[in-house]
């Protein structure tokens, strides 16, 4: 209970430093997603149940904060938690390299589950060069600052046990 | 029997919790598809918790940018700058007021009386948070419907158009930027007084739509609103022309406008809080 307490209040700041310091970064640069970070993070060393929980609230949290379809994200964030945990029963993931692939691949897949439910919704044609100019820019600084970020936790023993389970 | 359930459950945990989770999240979205402006109860909730984290962590950043800025690079240049930039911004309003003014009489002869500047009493606000997705372009402000911020008012700058209030709760609420691609303005050109639609598009450009082919539209083109709609005075900057699609089909044009509003440096913003319509003949 007070390990998941501290983790939503990992998300709670993540989020507010994403709206606050990081919105502040100059537009060009692309922004690392802290939440997504979070969320592998969850499916990588929490508990089923727990992490899907947390990475709900996660996305439920961002919805709020966005502008658009309310869900967008709490249905992004949730997939990607899934898919961590698929990546996770299937490959070494403790490795630095592969922390940072995994991330980077997952943050281009929530680009596309978001496309994908945009397109199902109205006309995505305005946003169609959005992916290739802020989401892969965006994918790549996430996935080069995630194991750090990772680490960081790991490190501040968030999860002291912070063994992957199987 | 209870164990082999049991272990049926340990085996198809996940996927059970994939479909209840990821369920819930569709009909998140289904539910709220056709009414984007409503705010759940658990959604304010969250927002007024936020919103003194976010202000504080806001207000640090500015002071300690502000304090590094201030005294150790320059200390009275930046200070003599910001005074300036506000001199300009606000010279820069008026002189559009004015031309706006100009081409209104001028049009219209003597039939139009305009009786104030722009119509409306305004509230400043301060920008606490912005959108932390890549997809969609909202701010934070930190008044909400204490203040008399409510849902659909327009939020303007010195330099034009911002955008209008999303949702509000009662200390904050949030805005809906003229370059998120499900805003959509009702517009004309300052100079040639063709009529279109500005949508954003999704990044820090918007776009005009609908603007009959046979409207003479240029390069440089300031682009303002029309007042039609009511949320937005009639006037406002929204931006200039900075490209034209023009087929040689078809009965109307696009053209891409780049935002008078630098939305990346936006700090302070104005709600109109009360409008009142322009009296056109």
């Amino acid at each position: 209970m007070k390990k998941n307490l501290s983790l939503m209040g990992l998300i709670f700041l993540s989020l507010v430093v994403q709206t606050t310091v990081l919105a502040e970064l100059p537009h060009q640069l692309a922004k690392p997603d802290l939440l997504l970070i979070l969320i592998v993070y969850f499916g990588l060393y929490s508990s089923p149940l727990a992490g899907a929980m947390l990475a709900f609230l996660s996305g439920y949290m961002m919805d709020i904060f966005s502008g658009s379809i309310f869900g967008i994200h709490t249905f992004s964030k949730t997939a990607i938690f899934f898919l961590t945990i698929i990546i996770k029963d299937r490959f070494y993931v403790e490795s630095h390299l592969f922390q940072a692939g995994t991330i980077f691949s997952l943050s281009i897949i929530e680009g596309f589950i978001i496309i994908s439910i945009l397109g199902l919704v109205g006309p995505i044609e305005n946003l169609l060069p959005s992916f290739f100019m802020f989401i892969i820019p965006k994918s790549l600084i996430t996935g080069l600052v995630g194991p750090f970020f990772i680490a960081l936790i790991r490190y501040v023993s968030l999860l002291p046990q912070g063994e992957p389970i199987k | 029997m209870v164990e082999k359930e049991l272990s049926i459950f340990k085996r198809y945990r996940i996927p059970f919790f994939a479909v209840i989770f990821l369920t819930t999240a569709l009909l998140s979205i289904s539910s709220r598809i056709n009414n984007v402006e409503r705010l759940a109860f658990i959604d304010w909730l969250f927002l007024e918790i936020t919103f003194p984290f976010q202000k504080a962590v806001t207000y640090s950043t500015e002071a300690l940018s502000d304090l590094f800025d201030s005294y150790v690079l320059l200390v009275n240049l930046k200070r003599e700058n910001v005074t300036l930039k506000r001199t300009v911004a606000k010279l820069r309003e008026e002189n559009n007021f004015l031309r706006e003014k100009a081409i209104a009489s001028e049009r219209l002869r003597n039939l139009l009386r305009f009786s104030k500047k722009i119509p409306g009493t305004m509230l400043p606000v301060q920008i606490i948070g912005i959108d932390p997705s890549s997809w969609f372009r909202t701010i934070v402000i930190d008044k909400g419907t204490k203040h008399g911020v409510n849902r659909g008012m327009a939020v303007v700058s010195p330099e034009g158009i911002v955008g209008h209030v999303l949702q509000a709760s009662p200390h904050c609420a949030k805005v809906l930027l003229i370059t998120d691609f499900n805003s959509s303005i009702d517009a004309i050109i300052q100079r040639g007084r063709a009529r279109g639609l500005v949508e954003g598009n999704g990044e820090n450009l918007c776009r005009l739509k609908f603007a009959p082919r046979m409207h003479d539209i240029q390069l440089g083109d300031r682009v303002v609103t029309s007042g039609l709609g009511g949320r937005y005075p009639k006037g406002l900057v929204i931006g200039k022309i900075s490209k034209i699609k023009k087929k040689s089909y078809g009965l109307f044009q696009q053209a891409e406008i780049i935002p008078s509003v630098n939305f990346a440096k936006l700090e302070e913003v104005f709600v109109i809080t009360e409008t009142h319509p322009m009296d056109i003949p």
